[in-house]
């Protein structure tokens, strides 16, 4: 920052000490629109104090002389702790400042999120009241029915108590299905049948489940785990949208930067006490040869005074390089707040490594503002992309308009599950692989390989593949005269293409081969009457159709 | 604009009118075929015999004569490669599977790139050498190598005869891996005589040059002809990496070859947006935004293209599709590993393998409850046999869980559930046991035909005949956890396809599967590095200097793929929409695609920078929760039975949670407790005390008498509340010792305490131990039974103590009170309180000693210095101890009568102070 403009006022221990003079309109009382000369002092009858640490009531105050020029949302506030983050944050909301802080930003903090967990815990264990209490709990609050909660309580631990209960909020869950669904499907359908609204907090929860089921897979009794542990450290990412002043502790604030960043609480970064690893071995007979020990200032007195000197000066570093980090955030305005001088500067104020004993050390004898308050790169630098704004608009149910390849169909018969039924679907894919039986193997190994076919039919499925390919009754269809094409697409000018199973061309006939595993039956006639159609569309003629059926005694049939 | 598959279409049209089937097409994807035909089907006017598609992975299988055979049996066949020429430490199967697909790729990457594998491979020996080089010894000679360095050598020594085998074993068999086949087709192309007239090739980019030597000698025999499809915009400057590949090829190439490449970038978009978006659920809901804008035509006739650079976003964007979407076509699958199914069977793998590690013929009580909890499970026995189960181990305390007992509590249903309950011996009994559940899944899918259910089971059930096939094939021991990790590789690869209308509505795609594709509207989701492009990936024993060395392609060719298709994506596309992540999370960094830098930074026409705006914050007020006062006679009257100090200190903590635990009764399930918790030690030391701790007269002779017996009897007692746990190690030993050593601890204390007393001439009299103790209040005329069991009362001299053992710590001002109404406002005071009322009820029943000077107080084992903690007035800062008396026993009555009314007639409500809700059973309800 350069040096534009210093302002310093001497004699700070007999006066006010004035922190900022400038102008402005006076935007409140009898005097409003005026133009008025604002000057800020510190020091003052009006300061408020905050547990051990203080600061003049202008750091708070201070945001709104830069009103106009400066939103909230371009204002952070940097503290060290993660109490100081809530304490900050608990004041501006009950002067109703608009505040983001760590903990509003925890996903767990939105009690839509919490009542999903909730439901999530219901499905997993149905005799757990306590989540069923919870969740009525929720319901009543968004579309209260006709009970009181003791009522409801009493009705949710009964046996059929629960599900009643929802029958009567309009919500029926389908448990055993939904159980079936990987995590994220679930907690998506979850939403759609709650109604859960729309929000940032659903969302980044979404986003949570994502990625849980990306990296450990979709077990909801171990997600909910691993959520337990989590729920105090997941947040959400600010809405870009919103206007409101973020509180962060600084190592959060790492590698971000802030149009206007405050630090107050007189940088009180120090931790009160550490542990230090040592060679105890000496002390223990040579039992323990590495030892942790507590950081005390009585240490300097022991035969660990080098190690706690040490590890004073580490944390001391440590602490003047989180300074470093919380002061170099700021774009445009960076204020710092110091408690003021105490009366004597004992020892322990000159080593308490807080920020009025910095400004003492450097001998600075009182405070002053650096810069000057009409400057502004921000506009200058910065050119703001336009916010991408989204309404919650109805959604379809993609699952009624998007299935599953049907595989399984060609393969198993479910409502008839015998093993010669399967055994019958795969004769069929073999058939239509093989040409002739020189290709048996490969055509074997190709379906085991693709687990088509198991091992233990191998062999099985070998001899029966050249048992047919070698009937007497099929020799015809297998000899070398034939133009033979297996498996050919054929596409029509509608779009729809058409796969027969085999067809054999010779000058002057055309032979259609299907293959069928079942019983005869007359609709196995439609098809192949439909080849034929369209091989005659495509100017073949003396078309011969027969079906040949595997199962049966009378293999070839001719239509 | 003409999109390029349609003028391919057109150009086979005019040059096959009589018949295509003759004719070879390579394309990069199976959608393209989908497409291409859709295409020819306007152009045709009776049916046809469709050429023959291909990818080029299938063509050049099919070139080679050998089947490419999939990776999980290339690993069974490669192991046996290493077990023929091991390396000085040979690696279990398992082991070698987790190094091994490395190895395999780095073969595909040397045939495909017909490079010599011996000189590869003797390269990277010598490379590895050099690594373990140095000064003060500088031979390779292998005395000079410490053991692991010696490992080290010998495993990539070994390499070149792990290839020679390992191809000799495929072609012997006719099998190949990708690589291999790519190779032999290419050695022998110059002899091949092809069965397709000609050959074409679409919409291809970069060609190993085992492609390229194909291709050129196709071409040098007029059966190939290769249309690309490429834009000036990349393919003339010279920078660009999407255009690489084709500048390379210029120069070798005939000008009809690049008659496809075009000037579409030149055009301005209608929309050329960028949103960066905060993660990926936000993601979804900018497509959702900007399908629900889209007009209804650009919806239906598959004008919409939402490309997925990263896959996972699948399920978020669909279940975001805005209710104008009708239809969509998704070329992507689910994930057979975020199927329950396959959760189900890798919970029952893992509590075998604990099992088995644990050598003990026990489950692991967590497991057990993972498999009974799981989903699938309720399809194989009773709700009510799982729950009896289930309560059986938490009432039991079930660490550990036989058999039996499992048996036991599922009764008829344990038969079908044998075979996951048993101790797996060796993996011929794990296969049978997933045999088993396929076939019982398969069962209950009865009737349910076509359900997403039945096709995962069936894929699941295809990989596993393809395990089983390869197990029975090969001989080499298999263990459980092998087997475990081989279903866990396999399956993570696996996927069901989706399927919809594949030429209508919007199209769901990953990058891959948009080649050769062209799109009014294209929506482009997660363009961030690392995934586009993905930059470099650790999957190969092969350095990258010896990669550039050799001509193989890295990841810097890969890269220039990606790009490649990136913009080729774009360049016909009307209105382009790029989405990014902005946070940097597991999903890779949040730093936006270089591409996008890049378009930003060359592009000419106008881009728009948008960032995802988001919702409004919710900000939750403390809700109020008011259980009115009102038809609850019935359980206050139950609770009137019984009513403990503790049950009125948690009234007077949060009347809601008295309410919620007394009343409404909702309480917490109890869970097993592997390990000793506070309360154990409690109830060992407090049941030990009160069995052996001598009663009458005691001295400090007589105490110290009875110590031994009683640590004896602390440790049998935490044994037996530990329920069989075993304490002779780990954190519930250390547990016990401390029981011990804070009775021991006591016991001393009161030893010394007697010696001092008796040299006094001083006495001490115990009168009651665990003392149980009823007396009945009438508040607003209905009974109300205050009971309590009192630790100890004693004598001292003429004093009596009323006395609670806490084996925790208590410190004065828990027990010290300024004022009555204290225990009424301060749940701070409950000890006080509980004190207070013991005193109450134990004079009631005892009114001769009325007239005595009593006192209550605790010992707190955990501050035994500070002696009978007594509850104390305190006054100006000095605490008094109250004699308990005719009066005070007046003000007790009057308080438990006041609790007691305000039970009877107030609402119940949440209380003010949050720091009372840290551990609550009840914040789920309270929203706290």
């Amino acid at each position: 920052m350069e040096h534009k403009q210093l302002k310093r006022i001497e004699d700070y221990d007999k006066n006010l000490p004035i922190v900022e003079i400038y102008t402005a309109v006076q935007s409140e009382g009898s005097r409003a629109g005026y133009p008025t000369v604002v000057i800020r002092t510190t020091g003052c009858t009006h300061r408020c104090y905050f547990g051990e640490g203080g600061w003049c009531d202008s750091w708070y105050t201070s945001i709104h002389p830069e009103k106009g020029k400066f939103n909230f949302k371009d204002i952070t506030i940097l503290c060290n702790s993660r109490k100081r983050v809530s304490l900050v944050a608990q004041r501006f909301s009950e002067n109703n400042i608009p505040v983001v802080s760590n903990e509003g930003l925890l996903i767990n903090s939105s009690e839509k999120v919490r009542f999903l967990v909730d439901v999530m815990r219901y499905l997993l264990d149905k005799a757990d009241n306590l989540s069923k209490a919870a969740i009525c709990e929720y319901l009543q609050s968004e579309t209260p029915i006709n009970y009181t909660i003791h009522e409801i309580n009493l009705l949710l631990k009964k046996d059929d108590g629960f599900t009643d209960l929802l029958k009567k909020y309009n919500i029926s869950i389908p448990t055993e299905k939904f159980l079936r669904l990987p995590i994220y499907e679930l907690a998506e359908r979850l939403i759609k049948k709650f109604r859960i609204p729309d929000n940032s907090y659903v969302s980044f929860f979404l986003d949570v489940i994502l990625k849980f089921s990306e990296k450990q897979g979709s077990n909801l009794s171990e997600f909910l785990l691993w959520w337990e542990d989590k729920k105090e450290s997941e947040s959400i990412v600010v809405p870009e949208g919103i206007n409101a002043v973020q509180v962060m502790t600084i190592h959060k604030s790492k590698g971000l930067a802030f149009n206007v960043v405050m630090i107050p609480f007189n940088w009180e970064g120090r931790k009160k006490y550490s542990e230090i690893w040592v060679n105890a071995s000496k002390q223990t007979n040579n039992k323990l040869n590495s030892t942790l020990i507590r950081g005390n200032k009585k240490l300097e007195l022991s035969q660990f005074s080098n190690e706690y000197l040490e590890e004073k000066n580490l944390s001391f570093m440590d602490n003047l390089n989180k300074l470093y980090v919380a002061m170099t955030r700021s774009v445009e305005r960076l204020y710092i707040f110091a408690k003021e001088y105490p009366s004597s500067k004992s020892d322990s104020f000159l080593s308490s490594g807080k920020l009025n004993s910095f400004l003492h050390l450097y001998g600075i004898s009182d405070i002053f503002i650096d810069g000057d308050p009409n400057e502004n790169h921000y506009e200058k630098v910065q050119k703001r992309p336009k916010v991408f704004s989204t309404t919650s608009t109805e959604k379809i149910e993609w699952e009624k308009v998007v299935s599953l390849k049907r595989s399984s169909e060609k393969s198993w018969d479910l409502d008839n599950q015998s093993s010669g039924k399967d055994w019958g679907n795969l004769l069929h894919l073999a058939l239509s692989r093989v040409n002739n039986t020189d290709e048996i193997d490969i055509v074997v190994d190709g379906l085991l390989s693709e687990g088509f076919c198991v091992w233990e039919n191998k062999e099985k499925l070998k001899s029966e593949l050249s048992r047919l390919l070698d009937h007497p009754d099929l020799q015809e269809f297998f000899d070398k005269k034939w133009e033979v094409k297996n498996e050919k697409e054929i596409l029509t000018k509608e779009g729809s293409s058409y796969i027969p199973d085999r067809l054999l061309f010779s000058e002057n006939t055309t032979i259609i081969l299907d293959y069928k595993t079942g019983s005869p039956h007359f609709s196995h006639h439609d098809q192949i009457n439909n080849y034929a159609f369209i091989l005659y569309e495509m100017g073949y003629e003396n078309i011969e159709k027969y079906l040949i059926y595997t199962n049966e005694e009378q293999l070839v049939h001719k239509i | 604009m003409k999109a390029f598959l349609e003028k391919i279409a057109e150009r086979l049209v005019k040059k096959f009118p009589d018949s295509m089937e003759n004719i070879a097409i390579v394309l990069p994807s199976k959608r393209s075929v989908i497409f291409l035909k859709h295409h020819l089907s306007k152009l045709i006017n009776k049916p046809i015999f469709l050429p023959k598609f291909f990818s080029i992975e299938e063509f050049i299988e099919e070139l080679s004569g050998y089947r490419v055979v999939d990776n999980l049996s290339l690993q069974f066949y490669l192991y046996q490669s290493y077990l023929e020429s091991p390396p000085i430490h040979t690696d279990t199967f398992e082991k070698f599977m987790s190094w091994s697909s490395m190895l395999l790729h780095d073969f595909n990457e040397v045939d495909r790139s017909l490079v010599d594998a011996k000189s590869v491979f003797t390269n990277l020996k010598q490379v590895k050498e050099l690594e373990n080089w140095t000064l003060e010894d500088w031979s390779f000679n292998s005395e000079n190598l410490t053991d692991s360095q010696e490992q080290y050598v010998s495993f990539y020594n070994q390499f070149y005869n792990w290839y020679v085998s390992f191809n000799k074993i495929l072609s012997d068999k006719k099998l190949a891996y990708q690589g291999m086949a790519y190779k032999k087709a290419a050695s022998e192309i110059e002899n091949k005589s092809l069965e397709w007239e000609k050959v074409w090739f679409v919409g291809l980019n970069a060609l190993t040059l085992s492609e390229q030597k194909i291709i050129d000698n196709l071409k040098n025999r007029d059966i190939a002809r290769v249309f690309w499809d490429a834009d000036q915009y990349y393919y003339n400057n010279s920078n660009h990496e999407a255009g690489e590949f084709l500048r390379v090829q210029r120069n070798k190439w005939r000008e009809i070859d690049f008659e496809g490449v075009g000037n579409y970038f030149e055009k301005e978009k209608q929309q050329f947006n960028i949103i960066a978006c905060p993660k990926n659920i936000s993601q979804s809901k900018v497509v959702s935004e900007l399908l629900s804008s889209f007009s209804e035509q650009d919806l239906q006739e598959s004008k919409t293209a939402v490309v997925l650079a990263d896959e996972g976003l699948l399920y978020p964007v669909l279940n975001h599709l805005p209710s104008n979407v009708k239809d969509i076509n998704v070329t992507m699958g689910s994930p057979l590993k975020n199927t329950p199914f396959y959760s189900f069977i890798d919970v029952i793998f893992q509590m075998q393998i604990r099992t088995e590690n644990h050598k003990r013929d026990l489950f692991y009580y967590k497991d057990v409850l993972n498999i009974i909890n799981h989903p699938l499970f309720s399809s194989l026995a009773s709700f009510k046999n799982i729950h009896n189960l289930q309560n059986k181990i938490s009432k039991k305390n079930k660490v550990y869980i036989s058999v039996d007992f499992i048996k036991n509590e599922l009764k008829s249903d344990f038969e079908k559930v044998n075979q996951i309950f048993v101790f797996w011996k060796n993996i011929n009994e794990s296969l049978s046991c997933v045999r088993q559940l396929i076939i019982l899944f398969r069962e209950n899918l009865s009737g349910k035909k076509n359900s997403i259910e039945s096709e995962i089971l069936f894929a699941f059930s295809k990989s596993f005949n393809l395990i089983n096939s390869l197990i029975s094939e090969n001989n080499f021991l298999v263990e459980i956890k092998t087997l475990h990790s081989i279903f866990s590789q396999l399956l993570s690869k696996e996927v069901i396809p989706f399927q919809g209308e594949p030429l209508k509505g919007i199209q769901i795609m990953g990058i891959l599967e948009s080649r050769t594709l062209d799109f009014k509207n294209v929506i482009l989701l997660s363009v961030n590095e690392g995934l586009l492009p993905q930059g470099k990936t650790l999957n190969s024993f092969i350095p990258y200097d010896l990669k550039v060395h050799f001509k193989m392609t890295t990841y810097r060719e890969s890269d220039a793929v990606f790009s490649y298709h990136f913009y080729r994506i774009l360049q016909r596309a009307e209105n382009v929409n790029i989405l990014h992540n902005t946070e940097s999370d597991d999903f890779g960094s949040g730093e936006k695609s270089r591409f996008i830098t890049q378009l930003l930074s060359e592009y000419k026409g106008r881009i728009n920078e948008f960032v995802f705006g988001g919702e409004e914050l919710e900000f939750t007020d403390d809700k109020e929760i008011i259980i009115k006062n009102f038809s609850l006679q019935k359980e206050i009257e139950n609770w009137s039975k019984y009513v403990s100090p503790s049950s009125l200190n948690k009234y007077i903590n949060c009347s809601l949670s008295f309410y919620y635990h007394y009343l409404a009764k909702i309480r917490k399930e109890d869970e097993v407790s592997e390990f000793a918790e506070a309360n154990n030690i409690g109830t060992a030391i407090h049941e030990a005390l009160n069995k052996i701790y001598p009663k009458g007269v005691i001295t400090s002779q007589s105490v110290n008498q009875i110590k031994e017996d009683l640590l004896r009897k602390v440790e049998e007692e935490f044994i037996q509340e530990m329920k069989g746990e075993d304490v002779s190690k780990g954190k519930n030993y250390l547990s016990l010792e401390i029981s011990k050593k804070l009775a021991q601890n006591f016991v001393e204390f009161e030893e010394r305490l007697l010696k001092k007393l008796n040299s006094r001439g001083g006495t001490l009299n115990i009168l009651e131990s665990e003392g149980e103790f009823e007396h009945q209040l009438q508040v607003n005329q209905k009974p109300f039974t205050i009971k309590g069991k009192v630790d100890r009362v004693d004598e001292m001299n003429n004093q009596l103590r009323i006395i609670d053992y806490k084996t925790g710590k208590v410190s004065k001002s828990d027990v010290s009170i300024t004022d009555f109404t204290d225990l009424i406002e301060n749940p701070n005071k409950a000890k006080a309180f509980q004190l207070l009322v013991y005193a109450y009820i134990y004079l009631k029943n005892n009114p001769q000693y009325s007239d005595r000077e009593v006192i209550a107080g605790n010992f707190s084992f955990k501050n035994l210095k500070e002696g009978l903690l007594t509850v104390a007035k305190s006054i100006n800062r000095k605490k008094e101890i109250i004699i308990i008396n005719k009066a005070v026993l007046n003000n007790v009555e009057e308080i438990i009568t006041e609790v007691i009314d305000k039970i009877m007639n107030e609402d119940f409500r949440k209380t003010t102070e949050i720091s009372r809700c840290e551990y609550c059973d009840y914040r789920s309800i309270c929203n706290r």
